[in-house]
């Protein structure tokens, strides 16, 4: 696959996806894999979707029409083939998606508090301890973390928008990443959370 | 590649049998498929406008002396009657334009992915039900819409006499208006030759009017083209037909009636299973050739770097 030079449209560095109708859009497997697989990645057809999906051209159709009703993908170009295929090649309108916890918590109800509660419980492999009774404060923190992270992250921090179009994508990637992680340290209420949560973490470290 | 010439109108109607004789088994299957959940369909809304009918005082002789009654009707009661059937007539051409829609469907999946399966027509008819039908209504509005309106200024300015212009002995039409009508029918439906299309790209029936209406303008030779090479190429097919049984021939060259019947036959399952799909497939690719932003028409190759990064995740 290759880029293109004529970008007509700008690809986000991060988008954090808050709306709940979007969120419940994307709990469709197929859906999710097509826009977080694949098309954050690069633009690809509904040709090359249907191969490494193993879904049929329509069903993939279909599911980029409603991706791309709500934004999340927009076409990129169209080519002609030498058959007389007019294909059009679909991309992600970020490089990278986060979903907000509190709105994910409101659109998938039990389903995201479970999979936190789960995140929480896991940390004992890594000989993190959290008892039951605290399990809702550990929730509590580490969600107001990842809010927070979201908010930083999701802001537009390029000056050089022409410049940052033409780097290559594993530089784009490389210097977006040192630029958020800048970001966050900068922030007092980041840093604030962030001391808040390892403190917890700490806490109930075993053998402390 | 936005504009007409010969040889991209003889590309376009190429390809597009190409692809409809490629898919045939899947258009076989979904024509009939999609048609008769169509008949049930217009069975379904033919009960629901009939039966009520019956079920008023007097039943079904009041029905029949209501009928009756159109026979005393003048001119202009006349037009108000063609109104109203033009209004009944509404939702059982609906389902008709739903099925035609989901045709398209398909063909946008052979158009975009050089594949499609019978089911998926279904999928279509069921997930664009009420866009292709406003469509469909949309369309029987444009076409015929405007033709009322003239009848109705006609009768307004000259009074209901002017009807009887438009008709000549035996009930059939005056030659005039209907190379009028030819003309205006091949216009209209050749500016909403991309709403179909453009409903199943996903855009709302308003929208693909507009669409199809300014791209028609905007690009008239190219959707003339495609649409003109369709309509002759049905004509050249049909004309033999017409010739065929123009009674001095049927009197003069019965044997010839054979071969007529088999050519009719075959001519009816070609334009029914090769032919149709094949118009939805030209006016597909025409109208996602004609939407694709200028500049993305021409790629310029850029092969981009890849490679492990360097900085790790958040």
């Amino acid at each position: 696959m290759s880029g293109s030079t004529k970008r007509k449209r700008r690809i986000k560095d991060m988008e954090v996806i808050e709306d709940k109708k979007i969120i419940k859009l994307l709990m469709e497997p197929t859906r999710a894999k097509i826009i977080f697989d694949y098309l954050v990645k690069d633009s690809m057809t509904v040709k090359q979707l249907s191969e490494v999906t193993g879904k049929n051209p329509g069903t993939i159709l279909h599911h980029i029409q409603k991706l791309k009703e709500v934004g999340l993908v927009f076409e990129e170009r169209t080519e002609q083939t030498q058959t007389g295929i007019v294909q059009r090649y679909y991309r992600a309108s970020a490089r990278e998606y986060r979903m907000g916890i509190s709105e994910m918590v409101q659109a998938t109800g039990d389903d995201t508090t479970k999979r936190l509660k789960s995140i929480i419980r896991s940390l004992s492999v890594y000989g993190i301890d959290i008892p039951e009774d605290q399990i809702e404060m550990a929730m509590e923190l580490m969600t107001a973390l990842i809010n927070q992270e979201n908010e930083i992250s999701s802001r537009n921090l390029i000056v050089d928008e022409e410049g940052y179009d033409k780097m290559p994508s594993s530089v784009r990637g490389d210097a977006s990443r040192i630029m958020r992680r800048f970001a966050l340290e900068e922030d007092s209420q980041y840093r604030d959370l962030r001391k808040d949560w390892h403190a917890f973490l700490r806490s109930h470290r075993k053998g402390v | 590649m936005k504009n007409a010439s010969f040889q991209t109108i003889l590309d376009d109607l190429k390809i597009s049998i190409r692809f409809a004789t490629k898919n045939v088994i899947s258009y076989v299957l979904a024509i009939f498929g999609v048609f008769i959940v169509t008949f049930i369909l217009i069975a379904l809304v033919a009960a629901l406008v009939f039966i009520p009918i019956f079920l008023i005082p007097g039943g079904f002789e009041t029905f029949i002396v209501w009928t009756e009654s159109f026979n005393s009707l003048d001119a202009a009661s006349g037009f108000t009657l063609a109104i109203g059937i033009f209004l009944i007539a509404l939702p059982f051409v609906a389902p008709f334009f739903v099925a035609t829609g989901a045709l398209f469907g398909m063909s946008r999946e052979i158009v975009e992915s050089e594949g499609t399966s019978a089911e998926g027509v279904f999928t279509w008819y069921r997930k664009k039900f009420f866009s292709l039908a406003g469509g469909g209504i949309m369309l029987f509005l444009f076409i015929l819409g405007p033709v009322l309106l003239v009848i109705a200024g006609g009768v307004a300015l000259f009074g209901e006499q002017i009807l009887n212009l438009a008709f000549i002995g035996g009930g059939s039409m005056n030659p005039l208006l209907s190379a009028l009508a030819v003309i205006w029918i091949v216009l209209s439906t050749g500016l909403m030759t991309m709403l179909f299309p453009a409903i199943i790209d996903g855009h709302s029936v308003i929208a693909a009017t507009k669409i199809s209406l300014s791209m028609s303008i905007k690009y008239f030779d190219r959707v003339f083209g495609a649409w003109l090479s369709y309509i002759l190429l049905i004509v050249a097919l049909v004309s033999p037909m017409i010739v065929m049984a123009t009674p001095f021939v049927m009197e003069n060259f019965v044997p010839a009636m054979i071969p007529l019947g088999i050519y009719g036959v075959i001519m009816i399952l070609f334009l029914a299973f090769i032919l149709l799909p094949a118009l939805s497939i030209g006016l597909t690719r025409v109208y996602m050739i004609l939407s694709a932003d200028d500049e993305d028409l021409v790629l310029v190759e850029e092969e981009d770097e890849g490679g492990p990064s360097f900085i790790g995740g958040l």
